[in-house]
This record gives C-alpha cells, sequence and structure tokens, in this order.
C-alpha cells in the first residue's frame, strides 16, 4: 500500500519536471547546454592532435586562425584545446566536490537528525564553527597545508561546502523519522543503520537532488575564484578560473582570452543554477503549483 | 527578553574558543618555526635559542595557547614571518581600508535590494519580476572577478574613467574626488556581487508574506496594492533582513577578497591574499581568527536584532 | 636578480689608465654639466608649472616597481634590486663607475694612486651636507668603511682589509696591504657614503623606513613608506650635484603586469620595466619610449644538491640534457632582439667569458638513459609573480616530461623565493630558477660557487674552490683568464647549474619624462642619478 501510494506521487512529480521542462525554455537550454558541456569534456580526449600542453614557442600568442580558433597563449599552446581541458577540470572539481560535500553532509544531517540528543547537538556545533569562516579564508588557509593541486581543491572545496547540506538533511530527516513506517522499522528493532539507509534516506533523496545541482554550481564558481587568485588549478593544468587569471594579463591584446572562459563559466553555472530550480519542482510540489497561481 | 540575550551570549563564548583553538591547532601544525618571526638571519643559534626560551616557545603547548590567547586578547597578534612588521599595526591600516568600500557597496546593494525585490515581488510573474528575476539568475552565475576584470578593462582601460589601482593618487591622500575616482570601479564590482543573492532574498521573502492571510484581510478591506506592499509587507520583510546585516558583519573584514586583489585596494583582502601565496602563517592565522570571531559576533548581533525587533520572539520569552 | 656583489662594473684592465688619464678632467666637467642641465631643467619645470597652475605644484615621478623593499632597510647589507635602488635615492658613492669605463666624481672630487698602488687619497668636494644639514666630512668616510669592513671581506686583499685613514676633513686615504688593480672600483660600486651621527648613536644599520627617515646623501630623501604600496622620495636640497628636478619621486608596489601596464598607458605610473610580451601598445607610439638596455644578467636553473634526490651528477648530467636553453629564453623572452644565450656563469660582456665549456646541449636519448635510476618526480621553485620565470618553468617542465620525469612547478612570491634560496640547508625543491647580476669583473661571482664564501649554489668542489682564490690572486691578465676558463668549464662539470642566457631590460617611459641620457641607465638601479631626470 505505501509503495503504491509512494510511486504515484513519485510519477506526478516526474510528470511536473517533464512539463516545467517543456514550458520554460531557459530550463530546456540550460540542459542541452550541460550535455553538450558534459559530452563534449568527456569525448575531447579522443581528438587528436589536439594537445592543451604542446609548448610552441615560436608560435606564442598568435591571434585566431585556422589552425587555432582562438589563438595561442603566452606559450603557444592551442587556446581553444586549453578551454575545452579546462572545461573538463572544471567540471571534475565542480562534480567529485559535490560528492564529497554530498556525502559528508547527508551523513552528518543524518545522523544529527535521527539520532538527536547530545550527538545532534554536537555535530551542529561542528557545522556553526565550520559555518563561522568564510569559505574563502577556510579554503585557502588548508590548502597551503595540503598541496597545491586537483586533488587538494576538489577535497577542500568539499570539506567546506557540506554544512548547508547537512542542515538541509537534517530537518527533513527529523520530519522522515516521525513517519509511521520509520517508526515502526524501529519499533520491530531494525539496526539503525539500516533504517536510515533504507527508509530516512530516500525520503530525503530529493532534497540531496536539488542541494547536488547547486553544490556543483558553488563548487565550480569557487574553483574559479580560488584559481583566478593562484590559489587554486597550477600550471600546466588548466580550469576556466586559471585560464582566466592568465587571459587578465592579456586583456589588452586579446580580450578574446578572456571572453571564452568567461562566458563558458556563466553559462554552466547558470545551467545548474538554472536545473536545480526545475528540480526543486521535483521536492516540493508546491512550489509549481504556486506558479499558477 | 533579556535571559534570551544573555543565553545566546553565553553560548556564543564556547564557540569563540573553539575557534581560537583550532587557529592555535592550525598555528602549531603549519609547517614554520613560530622562532623565525622574530629572529633575523644574522642571529647565532645561541641568541635564537635565547629568544625561544625568552618568548616562551619552549613551554607547554597549553601554557602556550593561554599566552597566545591573552596577547590576541590585547590585540596582539604577532609579527609577519616575511616582513616582521607587527600584524596588529598592519591590521589597524588595512581594516579602515577595507571597511570604507565594503561598507558603502553593502549598503548600496542592500538599499537596492530592497527596493528591486518588493517591486519583483509584488509583480510577480509580469516582466519586471522576470526581468529582475533574470538578472538575478544571471548575476549569480558571474564569478565577480570576471566582473571586476571587464569593469577594469572597459571603464578604466578602455575610456580611461577611472584609474585601476590603489586607493589614492600618491601625494594626494586628502583629496576626496581623487579617492572617490578610485573608489568607483571596486564599489560597483561589489554592489554587482552583493546585488543579485540579497534581491532574491527580498524577492522570496516578499512573496511569502503577499501570501499570508493579513494581506488577503487587507484586500477584503479594500486597501490598495500600494498600501498593502509598503506598510505592512514592506515592514514584515524587512524584520528577517535586518538580521541578514548582523549576519554581513564579518564581511566588513573578507568581503571584499577578490575585488581588492584585483583592484589593487590596500585593504585586508590583499593582505590575506599576499600572506597566503607568501606562507606567512601568522598572518593568515591572523585574519581567520578575526573573520571567524566576528561571524560569531555577527550572528550573536543577528539573534540580538531580530529578538529586539519581532515582536513574537519577544512574546515567546 | 637578487644579488650585487660589490664588484663594480668595469674591466680591471681599464681602471689603471682611467686612473691618471681622467681624474682630473672628469671632475672639472661634471659640475659644468650639472650646472647646464639643472639650469635647463628648471626652466622646464617653470614653465610646465606656469602652464598647468591647477596641478597641485609638485612634479611626481612614479615608477612601477614589481615587489616591495620590506620595512627594514640595510644600506651596508641591501642586495635586492629594490632595496639598492631605495638605497641609490637615498644615499651617494664616492664615485661611480659607468659599464663603459667612465666614472662620475660624486661626493669624491679626485681618487688618486701612490706609485706602487699601495695608497689611494681621496679629496672630498667642500661644503658637502647630510639631508638634515649636517656637514659629511672624512670621518663619515672612515665610519663608513670601516663598518663595510666589520661587516664583510669584500674589501680585503690577500685576507687583510684596506685600512682607512682620514688625513684631514676634506681628506682620506686607503692603505692597502698590497697592491691591487681592483681597488679603484672595489672602493666603488655599492659603498654608499653612511652618516656617523646618524647610525652611531643607533647602534645598527637597520632602518625601519616605517618609523625612521634615514639620513642621506643622495638626491632624494624618503618622505613617506607604505608597506607593500610605495616609496615616497622628496627631493635633497643638499645633494651635492645639485637638487633634483623633479620634486617627488614615487616607487610604486605594483605586482603584476598587466595592472602595470595599464596603468603606464593611463598614466597612473610613469615608468615601468617591460616584458617583451607587453611591448606592442607601446611601439610606434608617441606618448611612450622604450629604451633597451642589458644589465649583464645571467638567468639559469640550479639543481639543489642539498636535495636528496639530486646527489648523483650523473642524474643531474641527465636532466641537463633534457634541456634546450634557447627554446627556454624563447619562452621566457619572445624573441632573439631581447636576449643572448650563455654556457657559463659569466654573461657573454665579460672578456673572461668562455663558451668552450660543456653545454649540455640537448640530447633526449642521453637524458633518458642518465635518468633512468633516479627520481620522476621533482619540484621546481621559482618567483610566481615573474612571468619569464613562469614560462622558463613551463618550458623545463615540458621537456622533463618527454624524458619521464614529473616537475612540480611551485611558484612562490619573492620573499620566500629568498628564504629558499639562502637557506642552504633546504632541500625543499629539488630546483630553483634564478637570475643574478654581479658586475664584470669574474671574482664577483666567486661568492655563488665557493664554499668559502656564501656558496649559495651549494657547491661542494674543493678543487674550484682553490681555482677562486688562486685566479683573484693572479695578477697576469692572461694567466688570470686561464684559470677563470677552468673555472668555467669546472662548474658546468658539476651539473649543478645551467645558465640559460642574458636578458635585455625594457624601461618603458612615458614619454613626459626627460633627461634620461643625463641620469643614465644602469644595471640594478635603472638610472644612475635620479636628480637629472626632468618632467615637460
Amino acid at each position: 500500500m505505501k509503495t503504491k501510494d509512494v510511486k504515484k506521487t513519485r510519477n506526478r512529480r516526474l510528470e511536473n519536471v517533464i512539463y516545467e521542462f517543456k514550458h520554460n525554455r531557459q530550463a530546456m537550454f540550460a540542459a542541452i547546454y550541460l550535455i553538450l558541456v558534459i559530452l563534449v569534456s568527456l569525448f575531447v580526449v579522443f581528438v587528436k592532435d589536439l594537445d592543451p600542453d604542446a609548448i610552441d614557442v615560436m608560435n606564442k600568442l598568435q591571434g585566431p586562425s585556422a589552425e587555432h580558433w582562438f589563438g595561442t597563449d603566452n606559450m603557444g599552446r592551442d587556446y581553444f584545446a586549453r578551454v575545452l581541458y579546462g572545461g573538463r577540470v572544471s567540471l571534475l572539481v565542480g562534480v567529485l566536490a559535490m560528492l564529497t560535500s554530498i556525502v559528508l553532509g547527508v551523513t552528518v544531517g543524518t545522523v544529527s537528525g535521527y539520532f538527536g540528543g547530545l550527538v545532534d547537538n554536537i555535530l551542529m556545533r561542528i557545522v556553526d564553527v565550520f559555518q563561522s569562516i568564510p569559505w574563502i579564508i577556510m579554503v585557502t588557509v588548508v590548502g597551503i597545508v595540503f598541496k597545491k593541486g586537483l586533488f587538494s581543491i576538489i577535497i577542500v572545496i568539499g570539506l567546506f561546502s557540506w554544512m548547508e547540506i547537512a542542515r538541509l538533511v537534517r530537518s527533513e530527516v527529523l520530519t522522515s523519522k516521525e513517519r509511521e513506517y520509520v517508526q515502526y522499522a524501529r519499533f520491530i528493532g531494525v539496526r539503525s543503520l539500516a533504517v536510515m539507509l533504507r527508509h530516512v534516506l530516500p525520503a530525503v533523496f530529493p532534497t540531496i537532488i536539488t542541494a547536488a545541482t547547486a553544490a556543483i554550481a558553488s563548487a565550480i564558481m569557487t574553483e574559479s575564484s580560488l584559481s583566478f587568485l593562484g590559489l587554486g588549478i597550477q600550471q600546466p593544468m588548466s580550469s576556466w578560473g586559471s585560464l582566466l587569471q592568465q587571459a587578465q594579463q592579456y586583456l589588452q591584446t586579446a580580450p578574446y582570452m578572456a571572453m571564452l572562459p568567461g562566458a563558458l563559466i556563466i553559462l554552466t553555472v547558470y545551467s545548474f543554477n538554472k536545473l536545480g530550480d526545475v528540480l526543486r519542482v521535483f521536492v516540493e510540489p508546491r512550489v509549481q503549483a504556486g506558479e499558477k497561481e | 527578553m533579556i535571559k534570551y540575550i544573555v543565553k545566546r551570549i553565553l553560548q556564543a563564548i564556547p564557540l569563540l574558543l573553539l575557534i581560537t583553538i583550532i587557529c592555535f591547532t592550525l598555528i602549531n601544525m603549519a609547517p614554520y618555526d613560530a622562532v623565525d618571526a622574530i629572529t633575523t638571519p644574522d642571529m647565532s643559534i645561541a641568541e635564537i635559542e635565547m629568544r625561544r626560551e625568552a618568548y616562551g616557545l619552549n613551554d607547554p603547548v597549553y601554557v602556550q595557547y593561554l599566552r597566545w590567547l591573552n596577547n590576541i586578547l590585547h590585540g596582539n597578534f604577532g609579527y609577519s614571518l616575511l616582513s616582521h612588521t607587527s600584524i596588529k599595526y598592519d591590521l589597524m591600516i588595512r581594516i579602515p581600508n577595507t571597511v570604507r568600500l565594503v561598507l558603502p557597496s553593502y549598503l548600496t546593494a542592500y538599499v537596492l535590494a530592497i527596493v528591486l525585490g518588493l517591486v519583483a515581488g509584488s509583480h510577480r510573474g509580469k516582466w519586471q519580476d522576470k526581468l529582475l528575476d533574470g538578472f538575478c539568475s544571471f548575476g549569480l552565475s558571474v564569478p565577480t572577478f570576471f566582473f571586476a576584470m571587464l569593469l577594469m578593462y572597459f571603464l578604466g582601460y578602455r575610456l580611461k574613467l577611472f584609474p585601476i589601482m590603489g586607493m589614492h593618487t600618491i601625494g594626494k591622500e586628502g583629496s576626496m574626488a581623487d579617492y572617490l575616482q578610485h573608489f568607483v570601479m571596486p564599489y560597483l564590482a561589489l554592489v554587482f556581487g552583493f546585488l543579485p543573492d540579497l534581491t532574491r532574498y527580498v524577492r522570496g521573502s516578499t512573496i511569502g508574506q503577499l501570501k499570508e492571510d493579513y494581506v488577503t484581510v487587507q484586500k477584503a478591506f479594500g486597501a490598495n496594492k500600494s498600501e498593502i506592499l509598503f506598510k505592512h509587507v514592506a515592514k514584515n520583510v524587512l524584520i528577517p533582513l535586518i538580521t541578514k546585516l548582523g549576519m554581513a558583519l564579518p564581511m566588513l573584514v573578507t568581503g571584499a577578497v577578490i575585488t581588492e586583489t584585483i583592484f589593487s585596494w590596500p585593504g585586508i583582502g590583499s593582505y590575506f591574499v599576499k600572506a597566503v601565496s607568501g606562507l606567512d602563517y601568522p598572518i593568515v592565522m591572523a585574519v581567520l581568527i578575526l573573520s571567524g570571531s566576528l561571524v560569531i559576533l555577527g550572528n550573536l548581533l543577528s539573534d540580538i536584532l531580530y529578538c529586539l525587533i519581532d515582536p513574537r520572539i519577544k512574546s515567546m520569552q | 636578480m637578487k644579488k650585487k656583489f660589490l664588484a663594480g662594473a668595469l674591466a680591471v684592465s681599464m681602471t689603471a689608465a682611467l686612473l691618471s688619464a681622467c681624474g682630473g678632467s672628469v671632475v672639472e666637467e661634471k659640475p659644468a654639466d650639472t650646472q647646464t642641465s639643472a639650469a635647463a631643467s628648471g626652466e622646464t619645470s617653470g614653465s610646465a608649472a606656469a602652464e598647468t597652475p591647477a596641478a597641485s605644484g609638485d612634479s611626481v615621478f612614479t615608477y612601477a616597481i614589481a615587489g616591495d623593499t620590506g620595512n627594514t632597510l640595510n644600506p651596508l647589507t641591501a642586495d635586492d634590486r629594490f632595496g639598492l635602488m631605495t638605497c641609490k635615492a637615498l644615499y651617494a658613492p664616492l664615485y661611480f663607475i659607468h659599464p663603459d669605463g667612465t666614472v662620475d666624481y660624486i661626493l669624491a672630487e679626485s681618487m688618486e694612486a701612490n706609485e706602487d698602488g699601495t695608497e689611494y687619497t681621496c679629496k672630498l668636494k667642500e661644503g658637502l651636507k647630510w639631508s638634515d644639514g649636517e656637514p659629511l666630512t672624512a670621518d663619515d668616510v672612515v665610519f663608513t668603511y670601516e663598518a663595510q669592513n666589520e661587516n664583510s671581506a669584500a674589501l680585503y686583499v690577500n685576507d687583510q682589509p684596506i685600512t682607512v685613514e682620514k688625513v684631514d676633513d676634506l681628506t682620506v686615504t686607503f692603505k692597502l696591504p698590497a697592491p691591487s688593480a681592483s681597488t679603484f672600483e672595489l672602493l666603488s660600486a655599492e659603498i654608499f657614503m653612511l652618516p656617523k651621527h646618524y647610525f652611531e648613536p643607533k647602534g645598527t644599520f637597520d632602518v625601519n623606513i616605517l618609523q625612521e627617515t634615514p639620513v642621506g646623501c643622495g638626491p632624494y630623501v624618503l618622505d613617506e613608506y607604505m608597506t607593500g604600496q610605495y616609496l615616497k622620495f622628496t627631493k635633497n636640497p643638499y645633494y651635492v650635484l645639485g637638487e633634483g628636478s623633479i620634486d617627488t619621486i614615487v616607487y610604486r608596489v605594483v605586482e603584476k603586469d598587466d595592472t602595470a601596464t595599464l596603468a603606464l598607458q593611463n598614466g597612473e605610473v610613469d615608468a615601468w620595466i617591460s616584458t617583451p610580451d607587453y611591448l606592442t601598445p607601446y611601439e610606434n607610439n608617441d606618448q611612450f619610449t622604450i629604451n633597451n638596455y642589458s644589465e649583464g644578467r645571467v638567468a639559469y636553473l640550479f639543481l639543489n644538491t642539498t636535495s636528496e634526490k639530486m646527489q648523483d651528477k650523473d642524474y643531474r648530467r641527465g636532466i641537463l640534457y633534457s634541456l634546450d636553453r634557447d627554446e627556454i629564453m624563447m619562452a621566457a623572452y619572445t624573441d632573439p632582439q631581447f636576449y643572448e644565450l650563455t654556457y657559463t656563469f659569466l654573461p657573454p660582456i665579460s672578456e673572461y667569458y668562455n663558451p668552450d665549456v660543456e653545454t649540455y646541449a640537448r640530447d633526449v636519448d642521453l637524458a633518458k638513459e642518465l635518468t633512468a635510476n633516479g627520481a620522476k618526480d621533482l619540484t621546481l621553485c621559482y618567483i610566481a609573480t615573474d612571468s619569464a620565470q613562469e614560462r622558463e618553468a613551463l618550458t623545463i617542465q615540458a621537456s622533463l616530461k618527454a624524458i619521464g620525469i614529473n616537475v612540480e612547478l611551485a611558484g612562490v612570491d619573492s620573499a620566500a623565493w629568498t628564504k629558499a634560496y639562502m637557506d642552504k640547508e633546504s632541500g625543499d625543491y629539488d630546483m630553483m630558477l634564478g637570475g643574478y647580476i654581479m658586475g664584470i669583473d669574474p671574482n664577483a661571482y666567486a661568492p655563488l660557487f665557493s664554499q668559502d664564501k656564501d656558496n649559495n649554489l651549494r657547491f661542494n668542489a674543493p678543487e674550484i674552490d682553490k681555482l677562486w682564490i688562486e685566479a683573484d690572486q693572479t695578477q697576469d691578465k692572461a694567466e688570470r683568464k686561464e684559470l677563470y676558463d677552468e673555472i668555467q668549464k669546472l662548474i658546468q662539470d658539476e651539473a649543478i647549474f645551467y645558465p640559460f642566457g642574458s636578458n635585455m631590460r625594457s624601461l618603458v617611459l612615458n614619454s613626459r619624462i626627460g633627461g634620461v641620457e643625463e641620469a643614465g641607465l644602469v644595471l640594478i638601479y635603472t638610472f644612475a642619478d635620479l636628480s637629472k631626470l626632468t618632467i615637460q
């Protein structure tokens, strides 16, 4: 009985989302754009002769040409190739940092909400402390303890963006654990971990999905800011943020070098945010109902 | 109510202590020898040892922590590893510079956000709303540094309207006109950075308030739309917004890290970034502890403000 | 770039001839020269002021410098570019020797050697004053040289110090333990006269420029210092060669090239050292002048022998065989017109320069073979704000990747770089990029490589140490050259130090700035005499 009900609401929600995509051109655009960017990032490695690290000092800072669509950078590397590979890095950081923060946030949130009491209190104070230090400060401080590079960027961003998710999940868990089936499972003595995994988490799942898209967007943003300050991705690897940092040097002679990664960051972050907005419909059907008022 | 405030203050104290402990641990974990900050390269090893002893660097950790805490409470943040300047002295110059950039920017964004948010919220679904909401979505997707770069390129370099770096032309420190010229671009960049988020917030709570019962009641009594909006809705929207002011307190120190770096504004943000890239740990930790404490104080302040303003909380106590 | 030692920019053989030939005449010509240029500049600045009465009235020359001096200035030990530039503005030497051998007498009226070259007599000009109005006398000169001798062994001949004695208020004699032809340049160069009445009570030569106003005898006095932002100087009314034409000089710290070039074009700064990539907007542009000049700088890669990974000489050789210095210099300086390749520690302008050494011409197979058993992960330290170094680093990284070695780039700020460079115990980085300007006498380079001296490049070859001493004490030029040939060879054989080349510096000036030729473009300081610059 119960499961059937849940399924029904799921389907209705899914329909809502599809409806939303069909009738919201921006959302449609965001979805298509993201699919495109992800495909390009996945398959760019298979394109031959597109090496982002190939140095050619005889052809530094060339303008756009048939051979180099967006010219070359100050080491004679193909700029277009660097932008495409930069996108890979930016997306990778976005997704992996998101996963890190989701795992942390969901774990802390669920444990905290499920057990309540002292555990909850301690965990929430930790969240308070983490939240109390501006991300830019925290990320840079921890960044200097770790070695600079891709891995540490991901960890560092993930490590300092889970608190909001933890709070969200915790409050969801608080309500869902009062539901009958959870109560029942606890009553008949199912182990806590199993209860959490089987019954509580699925209920929280929609919230997680929405938080995840927002987390990707903000991780990409954070990474680009860090790289722009020279504290993020290190040469010769590039991300859109680090490309912008270099493009700033040649803003005067080659403004297109800044425009390309800049526009891509904006579009990507915008699309992930838009996607998050639409997915909210999935989570809170009320939102959509509200739209039609 | 006083009981509530006292309770909140008491809650904040262990949090502050926790932050200092984290900072102190990080300092001790950082790969440098604290004695470096107080010695010069031509000192002999015996001299260095003497200093180490004199500054208590051989004491047990908890003694060092207490001494360090005491120093922090007296505003004594130690010395820069690289330039050997007193960090307190640097902060005293840098913090006011940041405040005079961030405060006007935040207030501008704040006021603009209230106006735009109310307009958008009350015209839900109409073109005003779509325009403003579109602007916010877009604004949230533009990295501050990219916007600042564009400003610098177009206003500073192409049109040559404003100087592109610093806070003053050297030699014209007293000139207000000169200051304002330097101020415009970082100010615009910051306003643009703060605005979308705040506007969305105001819009959201306006929409929420318009759904409340009292609006329906007012409507039923035949009050016109703008009357409802500005007399009743605005008041209720502003209350939670005032608490946002408290939360914005730490911005006064760390709100402009990127903008300051781009425009070479001699504030705390550029100071911090430089310290990070130079691995100047004492400075980094000083900024860390400063901003951490400000966040806690800011939250405290916002809670207290909320408590003072919102009658519901008052009656709850 | 970081170190300049006491030897001046003049070959030894020229000094002796100069002493007798132009000692007197230069003295007589110079003041006349100064007067005319001072008068001329007085007129221009006067008319400029008349034309623009609205301007604040003071003429300001702003020079964008790429790094901070730090708040402690020590005129005795300063060895970084910006610290030395500051010293040059605040202090003056007895006389200054240009790279082409001409001598500017500044505080000294003459400097004469006795017949056997064991004693020099210096006559000071009359009426010299410090910037605070106190008279500058022979006492100050003696004080300065004695402080120098206490501080370092730079003014030693055969391990014995040159002694200084006051004869009367205007006369000082320098007594040498043995004749030495390089003394004339040794006694000039970086030796700025320091005020005894200021430093003696202080007890230290460290000046905290945040709080103290140093007393000097240079063309300018320090007015204000803001950490990380700027140094502001006003003209010294007592400057011996006449008051400067420009009222205020500002060294403005602008670390980023892109900001600096925009600031220069907007007129926010008047002068900046550009890299070739940034020159385009200034070419064929009436508003700016580009002045290219060589400093005899040598850019290099150094393999840190303190690091465990760099112990094996064959491994080090393998690394060097993977590199191509032309590619590295091209990446850093864009066009061969801005650099010259070098193969030894000497710059090509040195007459002792001998490229007949192991050059490690690129040989990828050999490189692979030699590094096969060594470390596959290395770190390379460079100054992140120096775009030329960053590109050198990237090129090296790509080259080493080709032989299967991963290089982690560690771009740090200049203070951190200096720290790593000075700390000879530190094996934090396996490789470092650097550049130095040392002057021309080959012995000036000994401190980099000799264990008897600073040995910043961490050599451990007693054989070379001995040769340095022997070469320094050899008077016969041909013999000396042979010894230095040998040293150049041996140093390259060690595979620790890999020079790339010598680059030009491009000073871009707003064309309202005049008098560059009179001020003279010199190594390290940029301008030999700031007081000669003018503003239209």
